[in-house]
């Protein structure tokens, strides 16, 4: 039989990723699959990206993986978003033509030398001495590898709720996998369950777009891959627009008359939900006097009339999803398709896992995606590429691939997991990064190109990445250099603007007064910034770029200077046979968090909620007391 | 760290008891090796945590002190250490001397502040609780006691969190628009943005003034005494404070231009400043520094004694002294002593004269109207520092006007760094609006504001992002 050097469980956003960097990496891979026709399947809204969501495509794009030439190569409608705030703020994010998607990362993954595909469902691990081997199949068959990554979505033990009406499944019109959660906890690992949900597809020839508004796609997309940013060629066919539309009072009343009959307020779910993606009962229920909520309609495909209608999540019964949708302005007489439904499934509580994503439980054993209690593809995706090089760096005897909360939404992301856990279906927002100015989309490949590149993934990508930044250190040098005269200080004194001789650009472009626009303006106006050793004329995105990028300047450095203050108190390791009942002094939750969770390092230990700083002190005392030798 | 420490808890100053605090690894039987129990049976291991023994503190076989020690079990005390007190003697002679064989047996001397951070390592309190027990440690008369209770109470964190509240749903809402831009949602305009941080900004200015007044009284109010030499300030001190002062200047070596003494005035702390007298001999430098030092001191003190020696007829230069010191900015604030009321000058035939006559010199030196010199006779009193005849009015007048600059009960009190913290805070809040009026992008707004929730953090020792999330989500419908 083939031997393989991994086994990944799941084709989905994850499994895709993980797969395809392991063989990428030239290592023998398989790829385990309920069902081949759907790689990559895009569950629930037919978008990839958005805010911070965005940036962590191209995190994973800049880290050698698919997602981001798949949508550059299937998107229907692109749109940078937050362009009114600065840039750190930008997140790409494009509608994607669904089929098209998962041909398109199917077709990808078949193409990939190394890369082997079967469609079987996963029913047991084959684990010796807490050591993982291989997987056993439904179908009776072995296979054999030192590390197995599982990426089994919302498959474990998936129930799919409509009303009261209730059944096993993975998804709609997909089976749900009902014997490895149960295997799972014979292993020792605690399993829990979360709930999510799905709006209905409608027909795209039963809306009345005379009564809603449409929404355009940027005219030039902005690519997610950095190949196509670098090459200026962008792979988009054909663009199609969005529609918004709006709830009404009508909508709240059938709503508010029938929630007992919805599948989560009648009683029949029980776990927990994600707060920022409410169903329409929720919203309904938590802002009751908002009069209306708005609607987005998306469609899901050039091929397909089925229109995605996004903000109406829901759990009702069929016939009062019907009454329910015929409410919403345009959408009188709009036929559904499918009906939306709420889905609970098991998942594995991320604390038991290590920063590489491996378990702490069974050696070589990794989980990513919604097993792990996420939500979203490019969440999924992340985990799926940071399992995958950790298994490459495991074969190859190098350290844990593991990315700082300063250095990646990622790293944020598998931080986030395996220390706080997750208490609803975890999604990423940039307000969880610190240090979000710093993590930029557009600086994804500056960041983390360097990864791949070290295992000798796309290094002509990583060679043009240098140059870009090679280029935007000339511009750099070059504000700093020019000096203003008479014509620039006359200009600003027509915008309001005071400057002296002597001034450097760069200094007038930092100021927080100056706005982005004027910056550009004041760069355009003169044309006499072509800087010197610059190859190529200037374009208005690296105008901005660095024109932001000294804006944020200041605050970077102020970041970057509590970023050294903690990774000097924060990257102490705490030794794994540390026993936190010898050290006198923490409270109890503390200590039984720290017991559970066992983190590697102080800063690890200081997000548990319930350590507080007093316990951190001490645990630092205690480390440099002497009493415990490293 | 945790290496065994002791320090003199009891003020400097002789008293009926002082202590001694130990604390550390081996501390008691470190102490063991200099104290003797009466109870000479008696062996460390036997005594139970909180338990009180008493012996002696014995070097080189001299008996330095009868004390009463203190026991306190390691995870039972204060600090989570092992921990002692030591209560002997309160003469400062033999409490040096105790430390000084405390040091020879292997303590060290804590450093200021010491115990609670042990305590407060050992997560026995919380850092607001810190700093009130220093409070308690420092306050020198009962009603800043309460005051210090209330805080470690958690009335000031109560506050802070009120406050912390107020800054994070701020926060939660510029967050909200960077992070949801694209989900429908309404936000508040620029101006109503603005006026939401200048409130802030208010409520911090609110929380540091209060604290400003109370920061008064731990330090104490500061009377300053002032007058020509022959007024007799001396003898208004020495009945003021009810004590022969001199032996204060006989401290060898201390060349002082001011004699404080303390004291207590409707429960607050009050110091007495007795100034170089002015009007002296004005010839040489040095006299000339000391006098511009004396007005300096004069206008920066939280009262003014103004003493005048009323026996005799006024000259010239008391009405240009006047005319200095009696600033209509101080008037609430400064109370004229007219002393030696019981010699009766002979030109006067009785004190009614002498009343009249004062009180119309004082109103021709008042270059004010009428309505001001009404306070004036307010604040007017007549005394005698020999029979002490006024003395009481003097007290009752003082005591109206501390009384009125005494701070609601409520008032919560922040440390010196606490504040500074707080002014941090609100340099932080300028800032935020001056980028909301500058329209430069939210995304550095919030990272001000971010800046202030962790400046927060470091008075509240409490840090979370997630906190944050469950606002947005509590305060906006996410999710399309």
């Amino acid at each position: 039989m083939e031997s393989f050097k991994c086994i990944v469980v799941g084709g989905g956003h994850a499994g895709a990723e993980a797969a395809h960097i392991i063989a990428r990496a030239g290592f023998p891979v398989l790829l385990v699959t309920m069902n081949l026709d759907e790689i990559a399947q895009m569950s629930c809204n037919p978008a990839i990206g958005g805010i911070a969501k965005g940036h962590i495509v191209r995190e994973i794009d800049a880290l050698g993986g698919l997602m981001g030439n798949a949508i550059d190569h299937t998107g229907i409608h692109f749109k940078l978003l937050n362009r009114s705030k600065g840039s750190a703020m930008w997140s790409p994010r494009a509608q994607a033509d669904k089929a098209m998607y998962r041909l398109y990362v199917k077709n990808f993954l078949e193409k990939t030398p190394s890369l082997s595909m079967i469609q079987d469902t996963a029913a047991a691990l084959i684990v010796r001495d807490n050591i993982v081997q291989g997987i056993i199949t439904e179908r009776g068959t072995k296979y054999y590898a030192d590390n197995v990554i599982l990426t089994t979505g919302t498959f474990l033990r998936g129930v799919i709720h409509m009303g009261n009406l209730s059944f096993n499944g993975g998804r709609t019109g997909a089976s749900s996998s009902k014997n490895l959660s149960p295997f799972l906890e014979t292993l020792g690992f605690n399993i829990s369950r979360l709930k999510t949900g799905t709006p209905p597809r409608i027909h795209a020839d039963t809306i009345d777009y005379k009564k809603i508004e449409v929404q355009y796609p940027d005219e030039k997309p902005q690519p997610f891959g950095f190949e196509f940013e670098y090459s200026g060629q962008i792979p988009v066919q054909k663009q199609i627009p969005c529609y918004v539309t709006y709830t009404t009072v009508a909508t709240r009343e059938i709503v508010s008359a029938n929630l007992q009959k919805s599948a989560m307020y009648g009683g029949f779910i029980k776990s927990v939900g994600p707060r920022y993606c409410p169903s329409i009962e929720d919203k309904v229920v938590r802002f009751a006097d908002k009069e209306r909520h708005q609607i987005f309609l998306e469609p899901e495909g050039l091929d397909t009339c089925e229109v995605y209608v996004n903000g109406i999540s829901t759990s009702l019964p069929e016939d009062i999803q019907t009454q329910m949708v015929h409410s919403i302005t345009g959408l009188e007489k709009a036929k559904i398709m499918r009906p939306g439904y709420a889905i609970e499934y098991d998942f594995v509580p991320p604390t038991q896992l290590r920063p590489t994503l491996e378990t702490k439980l069974i050696q070589g054993l990794y989980f990513a995606g919604q097993i792990n209690g996420t939500t979203g593809y490019e969440e999924a995706a992340g985990q799926g590429i940071i399992a995958g090089l950790n298994v490459i760096h495991k074969i190859k005897n190098m350290e844990p691939f593991v990315l700082a909360r300063d250095e990646a939404y990622l790293g944020v992301l598998v931080d986030d997991l395996v220390t706080k856990g997750v208490e609803e279906p975890y999604r990423m927002f940039t307000s969880r990064a610190e240090f979000r100015l710093q993590l930029r989309q557009d600086n994804a490949d500056f960041r983390l190109m360097k990864y791949p590149a070290a295992l000798g993934i796309r290094q002509d990508l990583y060679d043009k990445m240098e140059k870009k930044y090679a280029l935007y250190a000339v511009i750099d040098k070059a504000l700093e250099n020019t000096k203003m005269d008479d014509a620039m200080i006359l200009f600003l004194k027509s915008r309001s603007i005071e400057a002296q001789k002597g001034n450097s650009l760069k200094s007038i472009l930092k100021r927080p007064q100056v706005s982005v626009e004027i910056c550009i303006e004041l760069l355009d106006y003169f044309h006499f910034f072509q800087p010197p050793d610059f190859p190529r004329s200037l374009n208005v995105t690296d105008k901005i770029n660095f024109t932001m990028d000294i804006k944020y300047q200041g605050y970077i450095k102020r970041e970057k200077e509590s970023v050294k203050k903690y990774h000097d108190a924060m990257d102490k390791k705490i030794p794994p046979s540390l026993d936190f009942n010898l050290i006198p002094g923490l409270k109890t939750e503390a200590r039984q968090k720290l017991i559970k969770i066992q983190p590697e390092t102080v800063g690890q230990a200081s997000r548990i909620s319930g350590v507080d700083p007093s316990d951190i002190d001490i645990i630092i005392i205690y480390l440099q007391s002497g009493k415990y030798k490293l | 760290m945790n290496d065994a420490v002791c320090a003199v808890a009891t003020p400097n100053g002789h008293s009926a008891i002082g202590i001694v605090r130990l604390s550390g690894n081996n501390c008691h039987s470190l102490l063991w090796k200099i104290f003797q129990p009466k109870n000479i049976k008696l062996s460390l291991e036997n005594i139970e945590s909180s338990s009180a023994v008493y012996g002696k503190i014995i070097w080189e076989n001299h008996i330095i002190d009868d004390v009463i020690v203190l026991i306190f079990h390691k995870h039972r005390s204060f600090t989570g250490e092992e921990y002692a007190e030591i209560q002997g003697h309160g003469n400062p002679l033999i409490l040096r001397k105790i430390i000084q064989i405390l040091f020879k047996t292997g303590f060290r001397e804590a450093h200021p502040g010491e115990f609670t951070y042990r305590a407060y390592l050992a997560g026995k309190i919380d850092l607001t609780q810190a700093e009130a027990i220093r409070e308690i440690v420092e306050a020198r008369s009962e009603r800043q006691i309460n005051r210090a209770i209330l805080q470690k109470e958690g009335l000031l964190k109560k506050r802070l969190n009120q406050f912390r509240s107020n800054i994070l749903n701020v926060t939660a809402d510029f967050t909200a628009e960077l992070d949801f831009s694209d989900e429908g949602l309404e936000f508040a305009g620029k101006d109503r943005k603005i006026e939401i941080l200048r409130k802030i900004k208010d409520e911090a200015e609110v929380l540091i003034n209060h604290s400003r007044r109370n920061f008064l009284f731990k330090n104490g109010i500061e009377i300053v005494l002032i007058g020509a030499p022959n007024a007799g300030k001396s003898s208004l001190m020495n009945a003021m404070t009810g004590k022969n002062r001199s032996i204060v200047s006989e401290i060898p070596g201390t060349t002082r231009d001011y004699i404080d003494a303390p004291m207590e005035i409707s429960g607050m702390p009050v110091v007495l400043v007795d100034t170089a007298g002015i009007r002296k001999t004005q010839h040489e430098e040095v006299e000339k520094l000391g006098m511009e030092k004396t007005i300096e001191k004069y206008h920066e003190a939280d009262l003014r004694l103004l003493l005048i020696d009323s026996s005799e007829k006024p000259s010239n230069s008391l009405f240009n002294e006047l005319n200095v010191f009696l600033h209509p900015d101080h008037l609430h604030r400064s109370i004229i002593v007219l002393n030696k009321w019981d010699i009766v000058h002979p030109e006067w035939e009785q004190n009614r004269d002498k009343a009249d006559f004062w009180t119309q010199f004082l109103q021709k030196s008042d270059h004010s109207n009428d309505l001001v010199f009404n306070q004036w006779e307010k604040n007017m009193i007549f005394l005698s520092a020999k029979t002490l005849f006024g003395l009481d009015s003097l007290f009752d007048r003082l005591q109206e006007i501390i009384e009125n600059m005494i701070p609601p009960s409520e008032t919560l009190s922040m440390a010196q760094w606490q504040m500074e913290i707080m002014e941090k805070i609100q340099l932080g809040l300028d800032e935020a609006i001056y980028c909301l009026i500058q329209d430069v992008s939210s995304e550095i707004i919030v990272e001000n504001l971010n800046q202030i929730v962790s400046n927060l953090s470091e008075i509240t020792g409490e840090i979370s992002n997630e906190d944050l999330l469950g606002r947005i989500f509590s305060r906006f419908c996410i999710g399309k």
